[in-house]
């Protein structure tokens, strides 16, 4: 590991670790914006982890930024501005402070030139975070080339309020109207948000799973019936040793889609990602909340925290079957014979 | 508190993917027209004639020295040619347990005349090797080994049973875990591992039919047989911990996620370009393929290095095998294969849904894989 990547991953773990916890949880599923969190968080750089330096930083030095948000379960839309800022960067767009949104792409959102400058239509659903970002980024088609978009979010913009299963906004946002205040070409396919945005919440992902598998193993050890901690039987090993298992598959999908990101060819990789975290994710949660028994039903209890991010990112920027169809497709296009080949070319 | 399971990535350098070349070419040269049902026994596959071909290739006991026969090339190189047999299918069984463990296992704490006696043939494939550990009441709990070698004039006396003996009818010679002594309270000492040539006299050797009609496994019984005094490998009642340091080899490589790998490949073949719920189960199946071969090869890496994989080994071969089974458990889903009718993929689907369920028993069950990992995890 480098140095910079050394420090930015002990710096967001420490920032994250004093920052996150039940009580700043509770109030967010209240409705308030951890503010003094995310301002701790820009001061620190955190956003723009990936776009510093001329974006010349790669995904491997923003994964553990993003796998500390899923172990801490922070309540921040700081993968959807990592991105974004990315993605502004390389298509030499502004990038600024504050919590920046990502839409996914929806065939009723279109982009079209209007005298000088670009406008924007439709309603977009379920965006993240919608109504805490004051700028969106959109990857569309515009005059036939694809363009990369900053988009302004107005407050009156956010025409539904919904959340994830872990009250996290994901919000209805009416286009029509919204400022288009940048606009810069890209090549097909280089700015795909479905595409980084499913590897960033399969980062998040293995860092959630990471704590669930914490979690879990100091429960095993200090819950005792009996006569002894329940981590003694055989039962409960065994389920722990296979949660164990997942979270190591879980993050080397993700180590291996980070290290390909932003090239020309890293589809595979990142729909392997969020396929294997996704499937992961069912299997660890199930597992987790079986060794903690009732208490980890609770509200009161910690686990639900991850457990419900788990259950809703493996869903978002594509579920394991949209991301399967695709990779199976293409295989079955490409011929057996040209399985092993690919699976080796790197 | 802090769990992380990672293993560290292994970039593969330019020679690797020369050798991978060859060994492609050799392979299409070599096996042409070799049926899919045959490619499905994979490393159990036995063909002297193809093992000593490999050896002329130099693909034999890569990573040992010259001097033994050897060609001192890196352990990387040897899993680049491993992972591509594997993909092909290739019949590797006469050389598979010498080149994986025996060989190693004689490099560490052989003599040096069993080395120089053994390796050089060994090395070009000549040499046929099996592994004496099982025994009747003696499977996951390997310490209750009850199997003994007494010392006698000029030598070793052996009695006892050993079991689930794989190519044992086929095999030159065995490395046997003997007890050699009785430690009240330590099951684990007393224990010694023997070259056994399987010639000597009092040795029986019986094949066990397995459920698809092959004789891969054996009953060995050995009768007052007599082992030369210099038949003893590694300490006299160091069995225990030479085992240990075997059984890392035999539990850590790419056959261990590979070995269902000509179904997927039928799978793929087979399936209907058109038809959405096959494609989902073949990219379900297709990830884990990728995310296996990134932690088989980060394995292979941390060997590479000299490091101890340890608990992630056993992580490995627990998901290596998990997927090994569910291939035609998918298959039977997905494609509604009729196990028995004729035809490549329905022969192949037919006989991996039957062998794979021995994937999760050899080489250390899933159970005690399971109790490694949670022993890993301080749960033990």
């Amino acid at each position: 590991m480098s140095d910079a990547r050394e420090l930015i991953a002990e710096g967001i773990e420490r920032l994250l670790g004093a920052e996150v916890n039940r009580p700043l949880l509770e109030d967010f599923e209240t409705g308030r914006w951890p503010a003094g969190l995310w301002a701790a968080i820009e001061d620190a750089g955190y956003a723009q982890v990936l776009a510093a330096d001329g974006a010349a930083r790669d995904w491997t030095d923003a994964a553990p930024v993003l796998r500390a948000l899923g172990r801490h379960r922070a309540p921040v839309p700081l993968a959807e501005t990592v991105v974004a800022n990315w993605l502004l960067a390389r298509a030499g767009l502004p990038v600024e402070p504050g919590p920046v949104t990502l839409l996914d792409a929806d065939p009723s959102v279109q982009l079209r030139r209007a005298g000088t400058g670009v406008q924007v239509s439709g309603v977009a659903p379920r965006v993240p975070w919608a109504r805490f970002a004051r700028r969106a980024v959109y990857g569309a088609e515009l005059d036939g080339r694809q363009v990369l978009a900053l988009i302004d979010l107005p407050e009156d913009a956010i025409v539904e309020a919904g959340t994830n299963a872990a009250a996290e906004p994901r919000d209805g946002v009416r286009l029509d109207g919204c400022t288009v205040r940048a606009c810069a070409p890209v090549q097909a396919g280089s700015a795909s948000i479905r595409t980084y945005g499913a590897l960033a919440r399969a980062a998040e992902i293995s860092g959630a799973i990471e704590s669930v598998l914490a979690q879990a193993l100091q429960y095993a050890n200090d819950r005792v019936q009996f006569g002894r901690p329940i981590g003694k039987f055989q039962a409960i090993q065994h389920m722990l040793a296979e949660l164990a298992c997942e979270s190591a598959a879980a993050n080397a999908a993700v180590a291996a889609a980070c290290e390909v990101a932003g090239s020309d060819d890293d589809r595979i990789e990142i729909a392997t990602a969020k396929i294997r975290a996704g499937d992961a994710a069912g299997r660890a949660t199930a597992i987790a909340h079986q060794v903690h028994g009732a208490i980890g039903f609770t509200y009161e209890h910690t686990l639900h925290f991850a457990t419900r991010r788990l259950w809703s990112w493996r869903a978002e920027y594509g579920a394991g079957a949209q991301w399967a169809a695709w990779l199976g497709g293409g295989a079955v296009a490409a011929g057996a014979e040209g399985f092993w080949p690919a699976v080796t070319a790197r | 508190m802090s769990t992380s399971l990672t293993i560290p990535p292994c970039t593969l350098p330019p020679e690797c993917e020369a050798l991978r070349g060859q060994v492609r070419e050799f392979l299409r040269a070599e096996l042409p027209d070799y049926p899919p049902r045959l490619r499905a026994v994979s490393w159990s596959g036995f063909s002297p004639e193809f093992s000593r071909k490999l050896g002329a290739r130099g693909w034999i006991g890569m990573t040992w020295p010259k001097k033994y026969g050897g060609h001192e090339r890196s352990y990387l190189e040897r899993y680049v040619v491993l992972e591509e047999l594997l993909a092909a299918g290739a019949p590797c069984g006469a050389h598979w347990t010498v080149d994986r463990q025996s060989g190693p296992l004689l490099l560490k704490f052989g003599t040096e005349e069993q080395r120089q006696r053994l390796l050089p043939a060994a090395a070009r494939g000549e040499l046929v090797f099996c592994i004496g550990m099982s025994e009747p009441d003696s499977g996951s709990d390997l310490a209750s080994t009850r199997s003994r070698a007494e010392r006698v004039e000029g030598g070793w006396r052996v009695n006892g049973r050993k079991i689930w003996t794989s190519k044992a009818n086929k095999a030159h010679y065995m490395i046997a875990l003997l007890r050699t002594a009785k430690v009240e309270n330590d099951r684990h000492a007393g224990l010694s591992q023997f070259l056994v040539d399987l010639k000597s006299p009092g040795i029986h050797i019986r094949p066990i039919t397995n459920l698809v009609g092959e004789q891969q496994f054996n009953e060995v019984l050995f009768e007052d047989v007599l082992l030369p005094a210099d038949a003893l490998v590694g300490g006299e009642g160091q069995g225990w911990s030479q085992v240990g340091t075997e059984l890392a080899y035999e539990r850590s490589g790419p056959e261990r996620y590979l070995t269902s790998i000509q179904l997927l490949i039928q799978m793929i073949r087979a399936a209907n370009p058109g038809d959405r719920r096959q494609a989902v189960a073949l990219g379900r199946l297709i990830a884990e393929a990728r995310t296996l071969r990134r932690m088989s090869l980060g394995v292979a890496g941390m060997l590479a290095r000299g490091e101890t994989p340890g608990t992630v080994a056993a992580v490995v071969k627990e998901l290596g095998t998990t997927f090994e089974q569910r291939i035609p458990e998918i298959c039977a889903e997905v494609f509604e294969i009729d196990p028995g009718a004729a035809g490549d993929f329905t022969e192949v689907a037919t006989y991996i849904m039957q062998v794979s369920t021995s994937f999760s028993l050899r080489g250390g069950t899933r159970e005690v894989l399971r109790g490694m990992i949670a022993r890993g995890l301080g749960l033990r």
